[in-house]
């Protein structure tokens, strides 16, 4: 079974790359969310491996969303991967850095991501 | 000039505010404390001396009294001894009787001699007996004269004694008999030089190395006096003496050559005598300095603790300045963050604190916007880049995993994104170039409606898309502005498609001209969400738009509305906005009218 990386990314730009980057060169499944009501709301249904979430979002940033999804028991644990283009973002957010397995910092290498992301998945 | 360099050059003029301060009450205290020394000096030294007169004063009264009633005693006595040197009142006794009466006289130890005339001034009788003395004729002396033809008791002027020759005073008594016929002159001899009296009196008055003198001013001579040789010599004139007894007036006298001297004189009742007591100054200035010394002993400790006591406090009221000034001095040498300076009390020195923690506050924000506005910036043009940057590593890659339709789609969106990033680079730059006040405008005569025409046409195409109606309406077809015209419109062609961007589908955008007298408005009104008035202003700054600085920009570099403000005001304009949630925005351009001339 295929792994399922569900990204809450806002710009389609980027979400096209990302869907090249995991599914074209990873060969992995995702699922995309354009904004944190969206992305609850889809995981009621979807059983993703692993979170790839944009610090930039309307309405709830990537933090705040995390944050809600960790409150349901399925996802209490499950692994996150924080995207932004804000180099300052640790000074911005401080400690909830903790929370996310990993933070990167826009640009990302997408011939790299997959690799990347492969090892939280302990393949 | 930094701070560094502000106290090294100022180093050297010590200008310490408290130090100035604590000099000048030091200044002040001492100048207090020589004014009191000296006027306590002075108003002790008046009082000293005063008083010196009232008790000086009292003593020669007093002597003046002694002396008088001295002199009435003998004359009592003589009067009273007269009678006995008569037989049966009628003639006098033989000489050796008046011998033994004059001895037992004379154990009242008051006169030297006794001395008995007869009726033509001759003498006839005497005790102690002299043999000098005998059948002398007294009656060329003017007083023994005045006895014999007024038969009244007379007291001499200081004479030398015929016999003795010693300095004298003579007490006469006449002797009469029962029909007041003068049978004789009984006379009493004072001895000047060695009278009990007046070496009691001069021996109790003796102090201070001072001088009491009796003068006889009628004849000018000294009678008593301290030093005995004085007695009977002639008071000179212009002397010391003299001078006082012309002038007669209680004061501070006279330059002797050795010392400088304070006199009291007071005149005699009986006789034309004056005695004088002459003190020297320096006595009384001991006394001065004596009570001056005791009293200053106590003041000037208590003044000096007490200025020691108003120097501490008023160095304390300063001590919350130099604390803060210090912080503060500390925080600028050091860089480090600011910390707010404590304010215990709100006088010229607390408020002065508190506005240099206000600027510091305001300082410290704006330090915090810059940041942001940094961060905004470089997160701005990271996204497109980052687009550009992953679309053309995935085009690198040929394993076949990216279908040409894919790779189709990442050229487009290459393109797309480098177009943004080239929008926000140009609008940067103006922004840039705005607020240091060098873009520059071409500023040109325009029909207004015309450039607002040509932008509502331009955008026709993006509205039909969103399904939006743009309607125009001008009070005037003509009228003339002076604008940059590819600015303006670049202006118009941002509020345009913001109305757009926040109109719902299916609704319409309204574009008036209002004309006026000097300006002219262009009205755009949506009919979107509308914005409330305290998120007027914040949509207006930089990458903000109205729900929070954490939103994603909705299309757009989010920087129009500030570079549009910018460039209007540039223009001599104002772009204003009215706005009510839920009823829609109204953006409104202002520019001045010009003549069509």
């Amino acid at each position: 079974m295929k792994p399922l990386i569900f990204c809450i990314e806002d710009d389609l730009d980027i979400q096209f790359l990302l869907k090249l980057s995991l599914v074209n060169l990873g060969g992995f499944n995702v699922l995309f969310a354009s904004d944190g009501n969206e992305a609850l709301k889809l995981l009621d249904n979807a059983k993703p491996d692993l979170l790839i979430i944009d610090w930039m979002l309307p309405e709830m940033n990537g933090v705040q969303l995390l944050k809600k999804i960790r409150k349901n028991n399925d996802y209490s644990r499950i692994k996150s991967i924080l995207l932004t283009a804000k180099t300052d973002i640790k000074i911005i957010i401080g400690d909830d850095c903790l929370l996310f397995d990993e933070v990167i910092i826009k640009p990302f290498d997408p011939l790299k991501l997959a690799g990347r992301i492969a090892k939280y998945l302990h393949i | 000039m930094n701070i560094a360099d502000f106290k090294k050059k100022f180093n050297s003029k010590n200008t310490s505010l408290v130090q100035r301060i604590v000099l000048a009450f030091i200044f002040g205290w001492l100048a207090l404390i020589i004014i009191t020394v000296l006027s306590v000096n002075l108003s002790i030294k008046e009082k000293v001396t005063e008083g010196f007169y009232q008790s000086e004063e009292k003593h020669l009264l007093m002597l003046i009294e002694r002396v008088e009633n001295a002199f009435e005693q003998r004359k009592l006595i003589l009067q009273q001894l007269a009678p006995l040197m008569l037989e049966n009142d009628q003639s006098l006794i033989e000489e050796k009787q008046m011998s033994d009466v004059l001895k037992i006289a004379q154990l009242s130890n008051l006169f030297q001699e006794f001395v008995v005339l007869n009726a033509n001034g001759v003498s006839i009788g005497q005790y102690p007996f002299n043999p000098d003395r005998v059948d002398i004729d007294y009656s060329d002396r003017s007083f023994v004269r005045t006895v014999m033809e007024t038969k009244q008791g007379v007291i001499s002027f200081p004479v030398l004694g015929r016999v003795t020759n010693l300095p004298s005073i003579f007490v006469l008594e006449p002797i009469l008999d029962n029909e007041n016929t003068l049978l004789g002159v009984l006379i009493g001899r004072v001895a000047l030089e060695k009278d009990s009296l007046f070496h009691q009196i001069s021996n109790e008055f003796v102090r201070f190395e001072g001088e009491l003198l009796i003068l006889d001013i009628s004849h000018g001579i000294f009678i008593a006096a301290t030093d005995i040789n004085k007695i009977m010599q002639p008071v000179q004139p212009k002397s010391v003496v003299s001078n006082i007894v012309d002038s007669y007036n209680l004061g501070e006298l006279y330059k002797d050559a050795s010392k400088d001297w304070i006199y009291s004189i007071e005149k005699f009742n009986s006789f034309e005598w004056v005695i004088i007591n002459l003190t020297p100054i320096s006595t009384v200035t001991e006394l001065v300095r004596y009570y001056v010394v005791d009293y200053l002993k106590i003041i000037l400790p208590l003044i000096f603790i007490l200025g020691v006591i108003v120097n501490i406090w008023v160095i304390r009221i300063f001590n919350p300045l130099r604390h803060a000034l210090h912080q503060l001095e500390n925080n600028l040498l050091n860089h480090s963050k600011y910390s707010s300076i404590h304010v215990s009390r709100a006088d010229e020195v607390g408020r002065l604190l508190m506005a240099i923690n206000e600027l510091e506050l305001m300082r410290d924000k704006q330090e915090k916007i810059k940041e942001e506005l940094l961060s905004n910036v470089t997160h701005e043009l990271r996204t497109p880049l980052t687009a550009i940057r992953a679309a053309i590593n995935l085009l690198s890659v040929d394993n076949g995993s990216i279908s040409k339709a894919e790779q189709k789609e990442l050229i487009a969106l290459s393109q797309r994104n480098s177009d943004k990033l080239l929008l926000l680079i140009s609008d940067l730059l103006d922004l840039s170039s705005l607020s240091q006040g060098r873009l520059v405008l071409d500023m040109k005569k325009y029909n207004l409606y015309d450039v607002v025409f040509e932008a509502v046409n331009d955008i026709e195409s993006i509205a039909i898309n969103a399904e939006i109606k743009i309607y125009l309406e001008s009070d005037d077809l003509k009228v003339f502005v002076s604008v940059d015209k590819f600015r303006l419109q670049q202006v118009l062609f941002n509020l345009l498609s913001n109305a757009i961007k926040f109109s719902p589908e299916n609704s319409t955008i309204m574009v008036k001209l209002i004309v006026d007298t000097t300006k002219v408005s262009v009205l755009i009104s949506d009919q979107g969400v509308g914005i409330s008035e305290e998120n007027h202003r914040m949509i207006f700054e930089r990458f903000t738009q109205v729900d929070s600085s954490e939103v994603r920009v909705k299309g757009g570099t989010g920087l129009g509305l500030a570079i549009s403000y910018e460039l209007i005001k540039e223009m001599n304009g104002e772009v204003w906005l009215k706005s009510y949630p839920g009823k829609g925005s109204t953006f409104g351009i202002d520019l001045p009218v010009v003549s069509n001339s």
